[in-house]
């Protein structure tokens, strides 16, 4: 996660707001204004609307019970929509079949057949396909290679391991070339190592074939690390979408600014507006400035989100747009980096990341410290108290 | 230690296993019949009265006959029974292997009171039953009357029941064929007469419901499923008085036997056994027993002294016991095992 | 052992160690085992030796004749022995004090031929009347079935010690005076058609078991599970009553005059009322019934393991539904089939009662016999050849099925 994070610093771009960059492509698949309901009264999916180019990786991002599987399940056609319309290629999914979508999936649990051996699983869809013998001997070998499993076809899936089974399971699913491939939460099975093993595995036949990559999961590191967009979902609905980049840095609400990444949220009052910026009341007698995202008029409640990159704990003098006395409570040392963790402005908790450990050694518990950062790396958003559960 | 553990609990699981036959030991007089109606009038006349005079408790348990399980009990070590009703046959053998203690004529008042035929060295008759002909009235007004009207599907069109079995099925196809019944056994001695007798039942094959249990024919009838019946007399005449049926039995032609109560040998209640056995054979107790059961007793004395309304009902009714034919044990003795499986040849072509 | 961390063990040390603690959890389990052992023992080890023994022991007739055995160990069996025979077997006789020795033997006699039980009994007591001189012609007087070969032959068969006779005879077959092994008469074969028409019905039980089975149990792994759980009660209904009440029920119910032939007439779909009763179909229906949870158990077990993930893999790879249903779902479901028809199978085989009350004449399955000679006539001897031809029969189908299976069943189990 940190090392994700810093590269995507490395590359900041220059602030532009409300760029929620449209696919230049022509929609390859579009979710419009789709709702499903399972009980009739609550939506599971509530008014989605999504627009995914060809060859795109996109990632449905979220807490569970957001909605992210429904919506890849009504993708599939394993599940109708209750409202609204899925187009896939041009066509309404609404009167395809769910075997006549041409979709590829790889699924959690890698739902290979235990009956058939590697090379029968892989070869599955082409023989459905009608495909000849000699030819799906041919494509399923080359789909063992692309997966580095080339000489495992003869074996049983339950005499793999659980990272082979789930390269066999991609593998069965780009085998036959769709279109489009579905994965849902391909990796959740798997140990940390082996998740980041064959995330790069994914993102090289994403890029090597061009497929189109619709991918769910919960891991807010693997969407960053993957994809060319991701959709944030929470409470059945998008509540952002845009490139890994845009997400992290610039999230346009509460949520996701605590779901991506790690942000410190300090709760006040705007007390005044001009432009892009605002200045808020934070506990009794603490004013910061911050980046006007999503606010109300002034007297509202804000969240004001900040990195814990982006504090600076005792700063030289000097240029610094808020500075927050602290007490400092915990100092925890992670090797590359270390954290302070600090009580301000009437006992908010606020996190420092300290960039060189070794500054660290400075400071101790106790101790009262100035946490000084630039109101553009700060951001004023919506007061969404579900925003406080983030991970 | 740790085998002598081990000795300790095989030994513990060894009593748990065998304990339930250990404590088989001390236990009340136990007697077993053919359960049903005919039991229950058993348990009225014989065994209530009999414990309320001796206050000796009396268990009672149920079976359906065969003489392999009187052997397995008394030879196994495990005879939870005392006194046992059991069918002639079973009579025959059990005595001539040593299942049955003797009887005690003397206290029994001596082999004259009873019967022809019920009284053996280690068995005393219990019942006189019958099968035969039964139809219901309600379906015929003028009914079958013969074996040959059995077989007369033209006359009586629909199916009849039989025993599942070459017993009783093989005399009545006799009958039917112009046999008289007193020549009926000297005929199936010979095989030529027992192909006589299976000729005779493919003729009604096609016509034929077969019945295992005794309990079927009535229902059978009952509910239309055929029209006659060659079944046990007790049981149609007992659904007339129960569910207000009107089953008519034709006693020209209908096999009568006899069943006896025996003591299982070994058995710690020998004493009370054969005091149970008196009880239950003597005239004063025996005649209460046709008005509930509609079957015959074997005491002479005791028929006499019947219910005259009940009389014509009953197999010892002089008038019956003329026209039927009793039931040769002897030859079944010999000839069960193998007719049988030639019945059941026959009844698979 | 407070020493054991610093003491360094030497390596014969430990492993002695090593061994006294496998012993330990040896004997633990054996203990643990034992009374299970013992029951199996008892309960299943001791009878289904007891009817091997049964089957091939032959002591009774060796027990009172042993005289006339001994003239006849030479006998050709082509004709009559010889006078000396005639006068052992009286010797034999008249000197039987055992009545229950003499019975035993008559009876094993009167299994072999007709009749030879009240002909033991009846030479029995002449036997001390008869000048051993003439003996044969003297038997021959007496009863002019002792002038048959055959008589001496069944003789000759019962010498024992042990005896092919109920073996053979479970077969249909029969050896004569002469030892040649021939089939018997189509008036007594009846127990290879038996055993045929045994597995048969079993066989199309089992067949209507899976296809009855197969889609409920599939029903009740896929709905929610409070629903599933009350169709599951109604799945195992039939093991709340009694066999006999049971089948009485179906008497009922499939009779000529009973509900399914009046509902069927009432829908307009029948004329005349159908034989559902007494014949081959009421015994199907009523065995079908009875062991469908057999059935259903095992195939909801597997079933309700797999889950829809599979199916929905197939289908999105492109597999029609019935394709993947087919191709994937029934595949994987193969440890619950088997297990399932396996125990339909063999419960089915052992049905008696059932086609006693159900089925006609012809419906017979082979317990009804082993039930017939094992409690009516005490013949032991065929009760127990037949209970081993049965069981042999069905050990072969056993191998020739788990063969067939593929091995698959044991490895996903």
């Amino acid at each position: 996660m940190a090392g994700v994070v810093s590269a995507l610093r490395a590359n900041a771009l220059h602030e532009t707001e409300m760029d929620a960059a449209p696919s230049t492509a022509p929609a390859f698949v579009e979710f419009s204004d789709v709702c499903k309901s399972y009980d009739g009264e609550t939506l599971a999916v509530a008014h989605v609307d999504l627009a995914i180019g060809k060859g795109e990786f996109v990632t449905l991002l979220g807490p569970s019970g957001s909605g992210k599987t429904t919506s890849l399940m009504m993708l599939a056609g394993f599940e109708a929509p209750t409202s609204g319309d899925i187009v896939l290629a041009g066509r309404s999914v609404s009167r395809i079949p769910p075997h006549k979508r041409n979709i590829g999936m790889v699924f959690q649990n890698y739902a290979l057949f235990p009956h058939m051996t590697v090379a029968e699983n892989i070869g599955f869809p082409l023989s459905v396909r009608g495909v000849g013998r000699e030819t799906v001997r041919q494509k399923v070998d080359r789909a063992l290679a692309l997966v580095r499993l080339s000489g495992l076809g003869h074996r049983r899936p339950t005499e793999l391991s659980g990272g082979q089974q789930q390269r066999v399971a991609v593998a069965r699913a780009v085998v036959f070339e769709p279109d489009l491939v579905l994965m849902d939460e391909p990796l959740g099975a798997l140990d940390k190592q082996l998740r980041e093993q064959l995330q790069l595995e994914i993102k090289r036949i994403h890029s090597d074939l061009g497929v189109t990559i619709v991918y769910v999961t919960h891991d807010q590191s693997e969407a960053l690390t993957l994809s060319d967009r991701i959709a944030v979902f929470n409470g059945g609905g998008i509540r952002q979408i845009g490139t890994p980049m845009e997400i992290y840095e610039r999230p346009l609400n509460s949520f996701v600014a605590q779901f991506i990444g790690e942000s410190n949220r300090l709760d006040g009052r705007v007390i005044s507006r001009n432009g892009d910026r605002c200045r808020v009341q934070i506990g009794a007698d603490a004013t910061i400035e911050a980046r006007a995202v999503a606010i109300g008029d002034v007297g509202c409640s804000t969240s004001v989100t900040i990195r814990p990159e982006h504090v600076v704990i005792n700063p030289p003098p000097g240029g610094w747009d808020n500075v927050l006395t602290g007490l400092i409570e915990t100092i925890i040392y992670h090797g590359d980096h270390a954290r302070a963790q600090l009580r301000v402005a009437d006992s908010q908790v606020f996190t420092v990341k300290i960039s060189d450990p070794r500054n660290a050694s400075a400071l101790k518990t106790g101790e009262t410290v100035q946490a000084a950062w630039r109101a553009s790396d700060s951001r004023a958003l919506d007061p969404d108290p579900a925003a406080g559960a983030a991970p | 230690m740790r085998i002598s553990n081990l000795t300790g609990i095989s030994a513990a699981c060894l009593a748990v296993v065998f304990g339930a036959t250990f404590s088989a030991q001390a236990r009340d007089l136990t007697v077993s019949a053919w359960g049903g109606s005919s039991q229950a009038a058993q348990k009225k006349v014989y065994y209530e009265p009999f414990a309320a005079k001796t206050g000796t408790k009396v268990l009672e348990d149920s079976w359906s006959g065969g003489i392999g399980i009187l052997r397995t009990k008394v030879q196994g070590g495990n005879a939870n029974w005392d006194v046992v009703q059991v069918e002639a046959d079973e009579a025959i053998l059990g005595c001539d292997e040593g299942l049955f203690e003797k009887m005690d004529w003397k206290a029994l008042g001596g082999k004259d009171a009873f019967v022809k035929g019920a009284a053996t060295d280690c068995a005393v008759g219990s019942v006189v039953w019958t099968t035969g002909l039964v139809y219901d009235g309600a379906k015929f007004a003028d009914g079958p009357k013969s074996w040959a009207d059995f077989w007369d599907v033209k006359k009586f069109p629909g199916k009849r029941t039989m025993r599942k079995g070459p017993k009783y099925t093989l005399e009545s196809a006799l009958m039917a064929d112009g046999v008289a019944p007193a020549d009926v056994y000297k005929t199936l001695r010979t095989p030529a007469g027992i192909d006589r007798a299976f000729k005779k039942l493919d003729e009604l094959k096609p016509n034929i419901v077969w019945w295992t249990a005794g309990s079927q024919p009535p229902q059978l009838l009952a509910s239309g499923e055929v029209v006659m019946a060659d079944a046990y007399f007790s049981r149609a005449l007992a659904a007339n008085k129960a569910d207000g049926r009107k089953f008519k039995v034709v006693w020209p032609g209908s096999v009568y036997a006899i069943d006896f109560w025996v003591i299982l040998k070994g058995t710690p209640n020998k004493e009370a056994a054969a005091k149970l056995v008196t009880f239950m054979t003597r005239p004063e107790q025996q005649k209460g027993f046709p008005p509930l059961a509609f079957q015959g007793i074997t005491s002479v004395e005791g028929a006499k002294q019947v219910d005259a309304a009940v009389q014509p009902s009953i197999p010892t009714y002089p008038a019956n016991m003329q026209v039927a034919l009793p039931l040769d044990v002897e030859f079944w003795v010999d000839n069960n095992d193998q007719l049988n499986q030639r019945f059941n040849a026959w009844a698979s072509k | 052992m407070p020493a054991a961390p610093s003491a360094p063990l030497g390596g014969r040390q430990l492993k002695q160690r090593l061994r006294r603690i496998q012993r330990r959890q040896a004997l633990r389990a054996f203990a643990l085992l034992a009374p299970l052992m013992l029951f199996l023992a008892v309960n299943f080890l001791l009878p289904i030796t007891l009817m091997f023994v049964r089957s091939v022991d032959d002591p009774d007739v060796r027990r009172v004749l042993p005289r006339t055995l001994a003239a006849i160990s030479n006998w050709d069996g082509l004709a009559l022995p010889s006078n000396e025979a005639g006068a052992a077997l009286l010797a034999d006789l008249g000197a039987v004090e055992n009545r229950e020795d003499l019975s035993r033997a008559a009876n094993r006699l009167n299994y072999d031929i007709n009749g030879f039980r009240s002909l033991i009994f009846r030479t029995a007591r002449s036997a001390g009347r008869i000048d051993a001189t003439h003996a044969m012609d003297a038997l021959g007087a007496l009863d002019q079935r002792w002038k048959d070969i055959e008589t001496w032959g069944a003789v000759k068969r019962a010498a024992g010690p042990t005896t092919s006779f109920y073996l053979l005879g479970a077969l249909d077959m029969k050896k004569n005076a002469g030892g040649e092994i021939h089939r018997v008469g189509s008036e007594r074969a009846v127990f290879t058609l038996v055993l045929a028409r045994t597995l048969w019905i079993s066989l199309w039980v089992t067949l209507l078991c899976l296809l009855l089975g197969y889609p409920v149990a599939y029903l009740l792994a896929t709905i929610p599970s409070n629903v599933a759980n009350i169709l599951m009660i109604l799945v195992l209904l039939p093991f709340w009553t009694s066999l006999l009440v049971r089948t009485t029920a179906w008497v009922v119910l499939l009779q000529t005059d009973g509900p399914v032939n009046g509902a069927l007439r009432w829908v307009g779909l029948i004329d005349q009322p159908l034989q559902l009763i007494f014949n081959r179909v009421g015994v199907y229906i009523a065995i079908t019934h009875v062991l469908l949870p057999f059935m259903v158990l095992p195939l909801y077990s597997v079933m309700k393991s797999l889950g829809p993930t599979t199916m929905r893999a197939a289908i999105s790879l492109g597999a029609h539904p019935f394709t993947a249903f087919l191709r994937v779902y029934v595949p994987q479901t193969m440890p619950g089939v088997f297990a399932g028809t396996l125990l339909v199978f063999i419960s089915a085989i052992g049905y008696y009662i059932t086609p006693a009350l159900i089925g006609g004449a012809d419906d017979q399955m082979l317990s009804y016999f082993i039930a017939f000679y094992t409690n009516e006539t005490t013949n032991w001897g065929l009760a127990g050849a037949l209970g081993v031809v049965l069981l042999m029969m069905t050990a072969v189908l056993y191998l020739i099925y788990s063969r067939l299976a593929g091995g698959a069943g044991p490895r996903w189990a």
